[in-house]
């Protein structure tokens, strides 16, 4: 059986190699694209080369911490989690250079706070004692974005707080995480009472019912309907993990379901984009030019992709972020969208493992849960490129640009990370 | 703690649901791909075109009147004469393309020759192949003598070899800079003069007056009436007005007699005794010779058009006139005049000439159509008789009284035609116009 280290450098090799060829690909692209070597050197080359190091950096620093401080630890999930965050720096480089360097700051940002969880974070009982606070302190950093919120872009939902030195905070990411962290807690301690022999004893949804409708209020006025989905169905999956029983799925189904039908009643946001997901084709040069310009960047790369540099991604709007997948698409093909969902697939099964492995429910179900919001936030994005449901504007994990994604991801992983080595 | 048997549920479903995204990634990047990537709004082709630039549209004497220029990787289209952009149309990713830009985008961008073997490749290295320039019919030195004669009156002036349909000039007045179309977009799309409008090919009009010819035609071909007729008999009451839609229409020669033989009738603009003919004909004459002289078939030249069936019911005494549902454009109103030029042999028209393979050779177009006996041989020549200096009419376009003016002769050597259509001038501007562009083709 290989040890740890020897099964990270077996995937380390492929990962830095696919990578760096990756950043080699796209630095000849101006030259490609013209098939003339003529063309002067592009001036911002040089911080492609950065962005290349700084990666390299991230990935070799992260793997060499968590071998000297993890013994034991998961071998696949760095450099797994390191191969997509490479892939959607280049991507993210070929649709706005710009928001690749903040992503490249973020992502060391993000590594940083990785391996502080990873190393410091213990084995995270010691959350339980402040699941509350930490709760309290998620939902108030939401709720001041209704008062103080902001958005990079100038409109838009201000889902942002900050701004000072160009640098913005997106709540809802961490709130994400606080929450499934306290729902973990919670349903550790009190699974005998909710989901006894005896039936579900009310009293004890109480409270969990509040603290989730609180947050998916907060999100609804903000209307960040991608997020509060993501947490209604989060919550979901952990009550049926908790329970073992179907029947809250399937109720939970019926409430989604009315929940859709009164948005569309209560929010024109809403309305437009069932309308839009139901008959893009109406109007592709209006409302549906996002979701038009993105299943035509699918046709585009076809099977082998355009090439890294090659293609015409920049005609999808928000190319860099929600619509990331269209530019790995149309340069890749749907190859490369194939090896992406096997990598997510990957990090899931990796994550679902960690799961079972733990002794206790808590380090369980806040792995699961983890590794549920990584599962389900991939498929409500995919989906809605994909026109399986409608688009709900939020980001591919690890790939799409999102400076506080990021960083809630990785520190997601550091849980995993911490949680995979055995006791 | 969390049922495993519950966690593997869930990691199952999820797995699933990754597969089956995998899956619809597969629909669209392969099987749907083909109806995507022929849309409209797909801009990618023309993006392409930036790296590998289009080939040049050139005029008879391989004049680059369209051409590729800028840096390798960021080539944009110019147009050297601005006033052909009707004909020649745009190319733009935000607003696609329009024109021969797009009737023969497969030949200028290369794609048109090349085996499955060849574009199967150029997909998979995302690469294209070189365009192809092309050489159209079109005579800059002439186009600009009409441009320059057409001047700031909304219409067309259409100039057409008449021994092989090709056209040496097709002036559309107004008309816009397809240099400027992606700033000027909105305004060209609101201006109520519709400059992007092809007058001479895409746009329709009354033909008026000029009907008379036909009408003659047709009682000619019919033998209802002989040539000497013609010439010889009088008819009655020549110069009475018809009414049409509220409006009397009189003779364009206001001073013309009552009695008048029809060929004098003809030269004067008389309505009436051609309104009695078409009653007399009917539709069972008139509209197999209308359809004869492809009223109803589009033109083989790749740009938009209006095509329209023949009326029914066929009214014979408007249609006779000029004033009934038939309408036409000025480069059909050109091909007519060419076919009584030519002893009733209509050409066939056409913008597009040759293309240049990349070993410099110059490969004609195949004839989209043949050249056709639309009229008798002796039907064509006595009415090409009574037209030495050309042929003006008008006609009403509307219930508001406007009227248009057209004009249309053939040189001395009835080698070229010179079609003229005024949307809101006289017939004698309009003849003006003719005369001015006749001059230029005579010398």
């Amino acid at each position: 059986m290989s040890t740890p280290i020897h099964s990270t450098r077996l995937l380390l090799l492929p990962v830095v190699g696919l990578g760096l060829l990756n950043f080699a690909l796209l630095a000849l692209a101006p030259w490609a694209r013209v098939n003339d070597w003529s063309v002067p050197v592009p001036a911002d080359l040089w911080r492609l080369g950065g962005l290349a190091a700084l990666w390299l950096a991230c990935l070799l620093g992260a793997v060499a911490v968590a071998h000297r401080y993890l013994p034991g630890h998961d071998p696949h999930l760095l450099p797994v989690v390191y191969w997509l965050c490479g892939w959607g720096l280049a991507l993210i480089w070929r649709v706005a250079p710009a928001f690749a360097v903040r992503q490249g700051v973020w992502l060391a940002v993000g590594t940083l706070a990785l391996l502080a969880v990873a190393v410091w974070g213990g084995d995270w009982r010691w959350f339980k004692r402040y699941r509350y606070t930490a709760l309290l302190a998620g939902l108030a950093l939401t709720a001041l974005t209704l008062v103080v919120g902001v958005n990079p872009g100038g409109q838009g939902a201000a889902l942002w707080l900050g701004g000072w030195w160009n640098v913005f905070v997106q709540p809802a990411e961490i709130l994400k995480l606080i929450v499934v962290a306290f729902l973990a807690a919670y349903l550790a301690d009190r699974r005998e009472q909710m989901f006894g022999a005896r039936g579900p004893a009310l009293a004890y949804f109480v409270p969990l019912m509040g603290v989730w409708v609180f947050s998916v209020l907060i999100l609804i006025s903000q209307r960040d309907l991608g997020m509060s989905t993501l947490f209604f169905l989060t919550f979901l999956v952990m009550l049926y993990l908790a329970s073992g029983q179907a029947l809250y799925l399937l109720a939970g189904g019926g409430l989604l379901a009315g929940a859709a039908l009164a948005g569309m009643t209560l929010f024109e946001v809403v309305r437009v984009r069932v309308s839009i997901w139901l008959d893009p084709w109406a109007d592709p040069l209006g409302r549906s030019f996002q979701v038009v310009q993105g299943l035509l960047a699918l046709a585009a790369g076809g099977v082998f992709g355009r090439g890294p540099g090659l293609g015409a991604p920049t005609l999808v709007p928000v190319s860099h972020s929600d619509y990331v997948l269209a530019v790995l698409a149309e340069e890749w093909g749907w190859l490369g969208v194939l090896a992406a969902l096997t990598g997510l697939a990957w990090l899931s099964v990796r994550g679902w493992l960690v799961a079972v492995r733990r002794p206790e429910p808590f380090q369980q179900l806040l792995a699961a849960g983890f590794t549920t919001v990584l599962v389900v936030q991939s498929l409500l994005i995919l989906g809605g490129v994909l026109r399986v449901v409608p688009l709900t504007g939020l980001t591919l994990p690890l790939l799409s640009y999102g400076g506080t994604s990021l960083v809630t991801t990785l520190v997601l992983f550091g849980v995993l990370l911490r949680l995979s080595v055995p006791r | 703690m969390s049922t495993p048997t519950a966690l593997v549920r869930v990691a199952q479903a999820t797995l699933l649901a990754l597969w089956v995204m995998a899956l619809v990634a597969g629909y669209w990047g392969v099987l749907a791909a083909p109806d995507l990537l022929a849309r409209p709004d797909n801009a990618r082709a023309l993006l392409m075109e930036r790296r590998y630039p289009r080939g040049p549209l050139l005029d008879r004497n391989l004049t680059p009147l369209a051409q590729a220029q800028g840096a390798p990787g960021q080539s944009v289209r110019a147009y050297a004469y601005p006033q052909l952009s009707a004909t020649l149309g745009h190319v733009s990713l935000a607003y696609g393309q329009s024109g021969l830009e797009a009737a023969l985008a497969e030949t200028l961008t290369g794609r048109a020759h090349l085996t499955e073997t060849e574009r199967w490749w150029h997909d998979l290295l995302s690469t294209a192949p070189a365009g192809a320039p092309v050489r159209l019919t079109l005579d800059l030195p002439t186009q600009r003598r009409a441009d320059a004669a057409l001047g700031a009156h909304p219409g067309a002036v259409v100039v057409l070899e008449s021994t092989t349909g090709d056209l040496w000039a097709l002036a559309s007045h107004p008309t816009y800079d397809a240099n400027m179309l992606d700033s000027t977009w909105a305004e060209l799309m609101n201006d109520p003069h519709a400059p992007m409008l092809n007058r001479a090919v895409s746009a329709r009009y009354q033909p008026g007056g000029l009907m008379y010819l036909l009408t003659l035609a047709g009682a000619l071909n019919a033998q209802r009436l002989t040539p000497a007729a013609l010439m010889t008999d009088p008819v009655a009451e020549a110069n009475a007005q018809i009414g049409v839609a509220g409006w009397q229409l009189a003779c364009l020669d206001r001073a013309a007699p009552p009695r008048q033989t029809l060929a004098q009738a003809l030269l004067a603009g008389c309505p009436w005794p051609f309104a009695q003919l078409g009653d007399a004909l009917e539709a069972a004459l008139l509209r197999p010779l209308w359809q004869d002289m492809r009223l109803f078939t589009p033109l083989p030249l790749g740009l938009p058009q209006t095509t329209l069936s023949a009326p029914a019911p066929f009214d014979a005494a408007f249609e006779a006139i000029g004033q009934g549902q038939t309408t036409v454009s000025p480069v059909q109103v050109a091909l007519i005049t060419a076919s009584l030029a030519q002893r009733g042999q209509q050409p066939a028209p056409r913008l597009a000439q040759a293309w240049q393979t990349a070993a410099g050779v110059w490969q004609p177009f195949a004839p989209a159509e043949a050249s056709m006996a639309s009229l008798p041989p002796d039907v064509a020549e006595t009415l090409a008789g009574l037209l030495p200096h050309g042929y003006r009419a008008a006609a009403l376009t509307n219930a508001q009284g406007q009227a248009l003016a057209w004009f249309t002769a053939f040189t001395p050597n009835r080698r070229f035609v010179v079609t003229v259509l005024l949307e809101n001038g006289t017939p004698a501007e309009a003849e003006a116009i003719g005369q001015e562009v006749l001059a230029g083709l005579e010398r």
